[in-house]
């Protein structure tokens, strides 16, 4: 779900995001990482259609360090920071940006894995990770992060995102967003 | 040049000096484009380089399009990676590489084993793929570590990144008038994890309503006559052509002087070789714009601007921009201009 970006003319709302969606992401960062302070020094901004979807930003700052926040009413159509989230029919999907984020101000510390050279060059194009191709494994530390996991290169390099999937004794993990969508996505 | 009135005077100017150049360099031009069949020449645009390169120059410059004689080079994302970590790793997957001339964070790519754009490094945002004249137009505006910065038509992003690269405790914020390019800016700044852009699908003629900006990259939509060696580049341009992005050149000149700070500088940058949409339009703004000035660029190359062409009125200071020719510094065809708003 990394993204189906709608048209120019849907109808948006922009708002900085409210406490409960900064405290989700906060949350979800905390599966991966010992803190959320990376939080502190960006803005969320969230791009909401209706109660259909909303797309959270993270952007460096304040956003009134880049534009009066009554352009905001302007409905011009708006990139504001890092796309890090979608969240959808109750669902989040955290998207590559935010592994780039973690990588530039935090550390992955938990919640990973770090796969082999193989199972990179397939990851990147796409496929899931077979058992035997998973270095290291740190489990995701809490129930509500549904079974995550940033997915590492041997150099502890984010490749994307995946989840665990359990068959038996073995352990699987299904490719949710990898870096290859970069140019996958024909943008 | 704020009416229909003003802009037909200019176009009117740019019909005129053709006229003059064709009777000047016809038959030599015609020769050119015999010669030359596979660059899918017009006519006026022979005559044009005849007229600002002279015949020798203009033969060279085409020779080198010809045979796509210009460099292939990567930017290294210095917010993730060092040039001397990329260049090794790209090394051990074959690639052969070199040093930026220009540039230090630049790498020239003499022979990729797959296409550069395709390996796991350019994917995990170690790097991207630019233009090795492109890549100076950041670098010339030399834009301050911290403020606003504004890139008027920032198009997929390429040089809004670098700007964050180079001032990543900027505010940037970003425009175009084409929604599907700012998505692709939105994918390489999550990508290289330039974090500090927020980019508006607005016409850049209307920027000053954000506000005023301590810098200001202008890459102007142009002709794209400095892009020859490729084949997408390879169509014939009229003078009618011209005029018109001369025209639309002009007018995003004046919209970013307005929302230029007093002291700060916009950086009118084009992939063009034509005098007319650079040295001739921003003589246009200057004389129409008194507190402004041209500045040399703090970049280490580039030839000075041309101040004599055809019957057009181009100031001497013109000589300050900057231009690349595929000949002389083995890059794309790319002309620079600084401009300082004085306080």
């Amino acid at each position: 779900m990394q993204d189906k970006e709608a048209t120019v003319t849907t109808v948006r709302a922009v708002s900085i995001c409210s406490r409960r969606i900064a405290s989700l992401i906060c949350k979800l960062t905390l599966c991966h990482a010992d803190d959320c302070k990376w939080l502190d020094s960006y803005t969320l901004v969230c791009i909401s259609r209706g109660e259909e979807r909303t797309d959270v930003y993270a952007l460096k700052g304040r956003l009134e360090e880049y534009i009066d926040p009554r352009i905001l009413s302007y409905n011009y159509p708006l990139i504001p920071g890092v796309h890090v989230a979608i969240i959808a029919a109750g669902q989040v999907a955290l998207l590559l940006g935010l592994l780039q984020i973690l990588r530039l101000e935090s550390k992955i510390t938990k919640g990973y894995a770090v796969i082999n050279r193989q199972a990179e060059k397939l990851f990147l194009y796409g496929r899931d990770v077979l058992p035997g191709s998973i270095v290291e494994l740190s489990p995701p530390p809490y129930s509500e992060c549904v079974d995550r996991v940033a997915v590492l290169s041997l150099e502890r390099e984010p490749l994307g995102w995946g989840r665990l999937i359990r068959r038996g004794n073995r352990i699987y993990i299904q490719n949710l967003v990898d870096a290859g969508w970069y140019l996958r996505s024909g943008v | 040049m704020e009416n229909i009135a003003a802009e037909a005077k200019v176009r009117d100017e740019l019909l005129s000096s053709q006229e003059r150049i064709l009777s000047k360099w016809s038959s030599h031009a015609k020769e050119i484009l015999a010669r030359y069949p596979h660059l899918n020449l017009h006519l006026h645009q022979v005559a044009r380089y005849l007229e600002a390169f002279g015949p020798d120059e203009a033969l060279q410059m085409l020779e080198a399009f010809s045979k796509s004689a210009v460099m292939k080079s990567i930017r290294v994302n210095t917010i993730l990676a060092k040039p001397e970590e990329v260049l090794e790793r790209l090394q051990s997957k074959g690639f052969s590489l070199e040093k930026h001339p220009y540039i230090w964070y630049g790498l020239i790519v003499r022979n990729e084993p797959i296409p550069v754009g395709a390996t796991h490094e350019y994917m995990l945002g170690l790097y991207t793929v630019q233009g090795p004249a492109s890549m100076l137009a950041v670098p010339a505006l030399d834009p301050p570590k911290f403020g606003r910065i504004l890139d008027m038509c920032a198009g997929a992003g390429v040089k809004t990144t670098q700007l964050s690269q180079h001032s990543p405790t900027a505010r940037i914020v970003a425009l175009d008038i084409n929604w599907r390019k700012l998505l692709a800016l939105k994918n390489n700044a999550s990508r290289l994890a330039a974090t500090n852009i927020l980019a508006i699908h607005m016409d850049a003629r209307e920027a000053y309503t954000l506000g005023t900006f301590d810098a200001i990259l202008l890459d102007a939509p142009c002709s794209g006559e400095g892009l020859l060696h490729l084949e997408k580049g390879r169509w014939p341009r009229s003078i009618e052509d011209i005029a018109s992005r001369v025209q639309l050149q002009y007018q995003l000149l004046k919209a970013g002087v307005r929302a230029l700070k007093p002291g700060g500088t916009l950086l009118y940058a084009t992939c063009s070789v034509t005098v007319e949409e650079n040295e001739y339009v921003i003589s246009l703004l200057l004389e129409d714009e008194e507190k402004l000035v041209v500045e040399e660029p703090p970049i280490p190359a580039g030839l000075p601007g041309i101040t004599s062409y055809s019957n057009l009125n181009i100031l001497p200071d013109a000589a300050k921009c900057r231009r690349f020719l595929p000949h002389h510094h083995g890059t794309e065809g790319f002309t620079l201009c600084k401009i300082r708003k004085l306080p």
